[in-house]
């Protein structure tokens, strides 16, 4: 092999020999000769040289092979974090059992073979929310904070792509906003339709949108069937939770079927209306309504309370039992049965006399059972007198009712009566005044006496009553 | 020794880089072409060494492509139409389609993208001859039978994608869903429908304070009818009850009958004693028994 001299380039940016000696050409010694051939220890040394370079070479390399070694196997290690659930891909296979796939636990370090073998997807399980703020309202900067309402309500036109709203079923303009909590669950579907990206915050913006188009989809189809009324029944636009649990219910069914219809995977956990109001320019007149609606239940409520009042007055507190037998009793008396008549009327009798009922009722009962008793007492008493006197009576007829007339006759003039006595011929028989008001009967007397005054004047009358 | 080492070593990264040249997975929510010369071939689902992985000659003799066939959605315009009953309405609505076909889809075409352009414009149209055979009363309605969103939305689905497949070249997409998302009014109505949200609800505030005067007279008018009721039939037990009393005068009856003038006689000084109990006036002469005993006995003497 033809030795080359050293040429100016091989002896490097400092001027160095290929040896890394360096050569002082100033110095007086001799220049050797460019066509003497070239030494055997210099070529030992350049061998050296170039053995040690690869040594370093093939050591930084086997370093860096274990380097890359470790990272390789490191790679393949992944922990899942609460809140989130991990599936495997192996050769873009979804690992899994039968039709579901194989999730890995949160908390716990797992083993994959390192990409492109095995990829890791881990999907975020904490429930999120949805609002829908700016759909179905209109857009204003300006916020009342006392009332939570924007200051400013397009009162002339609403524009669409501006002012969001709804039209009720007997097309009212109104205005809402929804709140949508849902989890990722089909890990399967999810990344299959929705998303396999691996970024969480992807995964989370699809997962929004998707339940987004739905809750805007299931909110149009309710309120689009439903009253003003009914979007605004149970409704205190200051209420946070203000939804019907009946109407929750069927959004979150809506929502939930369209987001299965799409395969996503994603589980509506609740739905509900957190604002909720009627167009602004017809505000007060449906608050004249609700304050009307008002007025009428106030009215139908003391209503109600006057004919308990009434019913209670009438027959106490089970004035209700009394109503239901009566009704029972009256329609069997339509049906014409006898027997449901007959057992119609007992039950009505045993409410009507039992101690169940008050009121008039039992007074007018409690009153005939006492003038029952008296009656019955009465006669008891009297035919107990009359059994008694009958011998008497029947060996002395005239001498008993003659004794038991004066003791009569003197038990009553006893009492406190005023008694008058008159000359003999005068008056024949006994005169009673027996007027139960003593001012009526004074007034009485007065306007009789001065019509026997006018009548026969100057006369004095026979008559001193007082 | 440490010869082989490196040499293994070595070989290994051929390999594996080798690999990466010859080989190409289909992911879970893909489906994958291979295209030989430029002729598009599709790949099944499965069918590769490990499932979904798969060897091919490297490029440019043979090239892979792959569709995501997750659903996309595609939202529509709102856009302003006619109803059959002639009323504005502005209506925007989505479609949710995937890539069903890939090879299809490459064929008829090629790009998402594109694809996306030329559904936005099949969407408006269709989606307009859908919804004008429809009155405003089918997009809102109290009554459920009145009310046809989804009827809408079903009919739309089916023509969209008859559309799509019947297209000459099939476009290689499935329609999953449609939803209708927005229901307005043209700007133009928005101030009548307020005029007569207005005018409603001062005429039901009306009615509604009428029915309350009318229900409360009707609560009151029944609490009397059935306070009536009550107290007439609780005066009839009353009576029935009296009735056991006068029911044992005609017992008593049957005892005074064998004195009849004796007993008329004690019922009528028992009379006399409770008429003339108190308050009584009497004028009496004084010759009437017993006073007259007064003038016997002052004759005697």
């Amino acid at each position: 092999m033809a030795e080359q001299p050293p040429t100016p380039e091989d002896h490097g940016p400092h001027g160095g020999d290929p040896h890394g000696r360096h050569h002082d050409h100033s110095h007086g010694h001799p220049l050797p000769d460019p066509d003497a051939p070239l030494q055997l220890e210099d070529m030992d040394a350049a061998n050296r040289s170039l053995a040690d370079a690869l040594r370093v070479s093939f050591g930084v390399l086997k370093v860096f092979m274990v380097v890359v070694g470790v990272l390789f196997v490191i790679n393949g290690l992944f922990k899942v974090e609460e809140n989130e659930i991990a599936v495997k891909l192996r050769f873009g296979r979804l690992v899994s059992v039968g039709n579901e796939a194989v999730t890995y636990a949160p908390g716990q370090v797992h083993v994959a073979w390192p990409e492109p073998i095995d990829r890791i997807i881990k999907i975020p399980t904490l429930s999120q929310s949805v609002e829908l703020r700016e759909e179905f309202w209109w857009n204003s900067d300006e916020v009342d904070q006392e009332d939570d309402l924007p200051l400013e309500y397009p009162r002339d036109r609403l524009e669409p792509g501006i002012h969001g709203y709804l039209l009720t079923g007997d097309t009212n303009i109104v205005h809402g906003r929804l709140n949508i909590s849902y989890r990722i669950e089909g890990a399967r579907d999810f990344i299959q339709n929705v998303s396999a990206s691996g970024d969480t915050n992807e995964m989370l913006a699809r997962a929004d949108q998707f339940v987004r188009l739905a809750a805007q989809q299931a909110a149009v189809k309710i309120v689009g069937g439903q009253s003003v009324d009914s979007f605004q029944r149970s409704l205190d636009q200051k209420s946070a939770s203000s939804s019907p649990s009946g109407e929750a219910q069927e959004l979150k069914f809506k929502i939930q079927a369209e987001l299965d219809r799409l395969g996503a995977g994603i589980k509506v956990e609740s739905a509900a209306w957190s604002r909720r109001i009627v167009a602004l320019t017809a505000r007060p007149a449906f608050d004249a309504k609700t304050k009307a609606e008002s007025e009428k239940r106030q009215l139908v409520e003391q209503a109600d309370t006057q004919s308990t009042t009434v019913l209670k007055a009438a027959a106490g507190s089970q004035y209700d039992r009394v109503i239901a037998a009566i009704d029972a009793y009256e329609a069997a008396r339509r049906s014409g049965n006898e027997d449901d008549i007959a057992a119609a009327d007992d039950k009505l009798a045993a409410i009507i006399t039992g101690d169940l009922v008050g009121g008039q009722v039992a007074r007018m009962i409690s009153e005939a059972r006492s003038n029952s008793t008296d009656i019955e007492e009465r006669l008891r008493a009297e035919t107990e007198r009359f059994t008694s006197l009958l011998s008497t009576y029947q060996e002395t007829p005239e001498l008993l009712k003659d004794l038991l007339w004066q003791d009569a006759y003197a038990r009553i003039l006893s009492r406190t009566v005023e008694t008058f006595h008159i000359p003999p011929g005068m008056s024949p028989n006994a005169y009673f005044d027996i007027s139960a008001d003593l001012e009526l009967r004074r007034q009485d007397e007065i306007e009789k006496y001065k019509k026997r005054r006018t009548e026969k004047e100057g006369s004095k009358s026979p008559y001193l009553t007082r | 020794m440490r010869t082989i080492g490196t040499l293994i070593i070595g070989v290994l990264m051929l390999v594996v880089l080798g690999l990466y040249a010859v080989t190409y997975q289909v992911g879970y929510n893909e489906k994958a072409m291979l295209k030989t010369f430029g002729e598009p071939r599709l790949v099944g689902d499965g069918g590769g060494i490990f499932g979904n992985l798969h060897f091919r000659w490297p490029y440019p003799i043979q090239e892979v492509i792959k569709y995501d066939t997750r659903v996309r959605i595609l939202e529509g315009p709102e856009e302003q139409t006619k109803t059959k009953d002639g009323q504005s309405v502005v209506i925007q609505h989505y479609v949710a389609w995937r890539i069903e076909d890939p090879l299809a889809f490459y064929k008829t075409r090629r790009t998402v993208v594109e694809a996306r352009e030329q559904l936005t414009t099949l969407m408006r149209d269709e989606f307009r001859n859908i919804r004008s055979g429809y009155t405003f009363d089918n997009l809102t309605n109290v009554d459920p039978d009145e009310l046809k969103l989804e009827e809408i939305e079903e009919k739309y689905q089916e023509a969209l994608q008859s559309l799509i497949d019947e297209d000459e070249g099939r476009w290689g997409i499935k329609i999953e869903s449609v939803g209708i998302h927005r229901v307005l009014l043209t700007p133009e109505a928005t101030p009548m429908v307020f005029a007569a949200m207005t005018t409603t609800q001062e005429r039901l505030a009306a009615e509604t304070r009428s029915e309350g005067e009318s229900q409360a007279d009707k609560i009151k008018a029944e609490a009397e009818s059935a306070r009536r009721r009550i107290l007439s039939f609780a005066d009839t037990y009353a009576k029935q009850i009296e009735a056991e009393g006068h029911r044992a005068v005609a017992r008593q009856i049957e005892v005074f009958k064998t004195a009849e003038e004796f007993a008329v006689f004690l019922r009528r000084i028992e009379a006399l004693e409770q008429i003339l109990k108190e308050r009584t006036t009497f004028l009496i002469g004084t010759d009437q028994t017993p006073f007259d005993q007064f003038e016997m006995v002052g004759a005697k003497d």
